[in-house]
C-alpha cells in the first residue's frame, strides 16, 4: 500500500463517504470536518508502510479520522457548543426510503458536538472512556456524562422511549 | 452540565431503549452504504493533498485561508531575511558567525526517516532484554500509541527503550514485521497517543 503512489488515493476514494460521515459527525462544522479528514488522510498515508494487515484497512482509517477530530476538539475547547442547524448537513437521499441509519444520523447531528464526538468514539468506534478522556483532556466522568446524555437524547429522538422518557434526559 | 452525575435509567424499558441506541450507533459505524455523498470540494481537496504528499514533502497543501495567510507571511518574512542576509554577506567577506538557518527540508513536512538512532547490533540486542518503555510504561498509553500507529493494543512489543532523538525524548519499539526475518523498528515521541503518534523513525532491520 505504501509503495504505490496511487494506491492510497484509491483507498481514500473507496472509503471516503463513510470517512467524511465520521468526520462530519465528530466535528464542530463542515470546515473542521474537511480539515480533520485531510489531516487524517495525510497521517494515514505517512504511516501506511507500518500498517499491519491484522485489522481491516477501513477500521484503521475510521479510527485515524475520529482521532483527528477528537484532537481538533481538544485544541479548540473554548468554542461555544452548538447543535447543528436543520439544513446544515444534507444526510442521505431524500427518497421515501429513509432507512434507520439515516434517521440515526440525523438525530446524532442534532446533538452538541461534544456529545456526538464522545458517543461516536465510544459506541461506534469502540474506544474506552479512559482513552477518550485522555484524548480530549477532560475527566472520565465528563466523557461518561456526555455519552449518557447523547444516548438518552437519541433514544428520545428515535422514539425508543415511552412516556417516562423525560426522566432520562437532561437534569 | 458535564459533571458526570447522570440519573441512571432503572426501568427495563429505558435500558432496552439505550441498548437499542448503542446497537444503532454500532451499525451506523459500519454501514458505509448509507453514508451520504461527500461535497466534491472536500473530495478534490483531500485527493490533491494526497497527490502533493506523494510527489514530495515540499509541495504545499490546499488548506484553509488562515494557513494560506500564515504561509504568505512566512514567505515574505523569509524573503526579507534572505535579502538582509545576502546584503550582509556581500558587505562582509568572512563567513557570518550565525548558522545557515533552516533548510527547505527542515521546514517542510517529511516522511519519517529510516536512519536508526542506534547502531543495528544495539537495536537487535534489545530483543534479548526486558522492554523499557520509559514514558510509555503505562499499558493504556502504550495501547493508545499502538492504536495511532495502526496496530492493535495486543501487538507484542519485542523490545523497547527510551532514547534521545535529535534532542527530543523518544521511545524506540521493536515490533514483528510482515517480512520474514525482519523486525520493524519504530521511534515515537514520548507523548505518543492515538491522536498524535509523533512517529520519528519507521524502518526494518534484519533479525540476527
Amino acid at each position: 500500500m505504501g509503495g504505490d503512489r496511487y494506491a492510497f488515493e484509491e483507498l481514500f476514494y473507496r472509503h471516503h463517504r463513510q470517512l467524511y460521515r465520521l468526520a462530519r459527525i465528530s466535528s464542530r462544522d463542515a470546515e473542521d470536518a474537511a480539515d480533520a479528514l485531510q489531516d487524517a488522510m495525510l497521517k494515514a498515508h505517512r504511516s501506511a508502510p507500518s500498517f499491519r494487515h491484522d485489522s481491516a484497512v477501513s477500521s484503521w482509517l475510521y479510527r485515524i479520522v475520529v482521532n483527528a477530530c477528537l484532537d481538533r476538539l481538544r485544541r479548540n475547547k473554548t468554542h461555544p457548543t452548538t447543535a447543528l442547524e436543520d439544513d446544515a448537513y444534507r444526510i442521505g437521499d431524500p427518497t421515501p426510503r429513509v432507512d434507520t441509519a439515516i434517521v440515526v444520523e440525523r438525530a446524532l447531528m442534532r446533538l452538541p458536538v461534544e456529545q456526538r464526538a464522545a458517543v461516536v468514539a465510544v459506541d461506534m468506534q469502540g474506544y474506552s472512556v479512559v482513552e477518550i478522556a485522555r484524548m480530549l483532556g477532560i475527566p472520565e466522568g465528563t466523557v461518561k456524562s456526555r455519552c449518557s446524555r447523547a444516548r438518552a437524547k437519541l433514544a428520545e429522538a428515535l422514539e425508543y422511549l415511552n412516556a417516562g422518557a423525560e426522566h432520562i434526559g437532561e437534569p | 452540565m458535564d459533571d458526570g452525575h447522570e440519573p441512571e435509567p432503572t426501568t427495563p424499558e429505558h435500558l432496552a431503549a439505550l441498548d437499542q441506541v448503542r446497537r444503532d450507533l454500532a451499525d451506523l459505524g459500519t454501514d458505509a452504504a448509507s453514508a451520504p455523498d461527500v461535497p466534491a470540494s472536500v473530495t478534490a481537496r483531500v485527493g490533491a493533498a494526497l497527490r502533493a504528499e506523494s510527489r514530495g514533502p515540499a509541495h504545499s497543501l490546499q488548506r484553509t485561508p488562515r494557513w494560506q495567510l500564515i504561509a504568505l507571511v512566512a514567505g515574505v518574512g523569509a524573503a526579507l531575511v534572505g535579502a538582509v542576509v545576502g546584503a550582509l554577506m556581500l558587505a562582509h567577506k568572512p563567513a557570518p558567525p550565525w548558522s545557515a538557518g533552516p533548510t527547505a527540508e527542515s521546514i517542510t513536512v517529511s516522511r519519517p526517516p529510516t536512519e536508526l538512532p542506534l547502531p543495528t547490533p544495539q537495536v537487535v540486542g534489545l530483543l534479548s532484554q526486558n522492554p523499557d518503555y520509559g514514558p510509555l510504561a503505562d499499558p493504556e498509553r502504550r495501547a493508545s500509541c499502538l492504536s495511532g500507529l495502526g496496530y492493535s493494543a495486543t501487538t507484542p512489543v519485542l523490545g523497547a527503550r527510551p532514547l534521545d532523538m535529535d534532542g527530543r525524548p523518544a521511545v524506540l519499539m521493536l515490533l514483528p514485521a510482515d517480512t520474514p526475518g525482519k523486525i520493524l523498528v519504530l521511534v515515537v515521541e514520548q507523548d505518543c497517543n492515538a491522536a498524535h503518534t509523533g512517529l520519528l523513525v519507521n524502518t526494518l532491520v534484519t533479525r540476527p
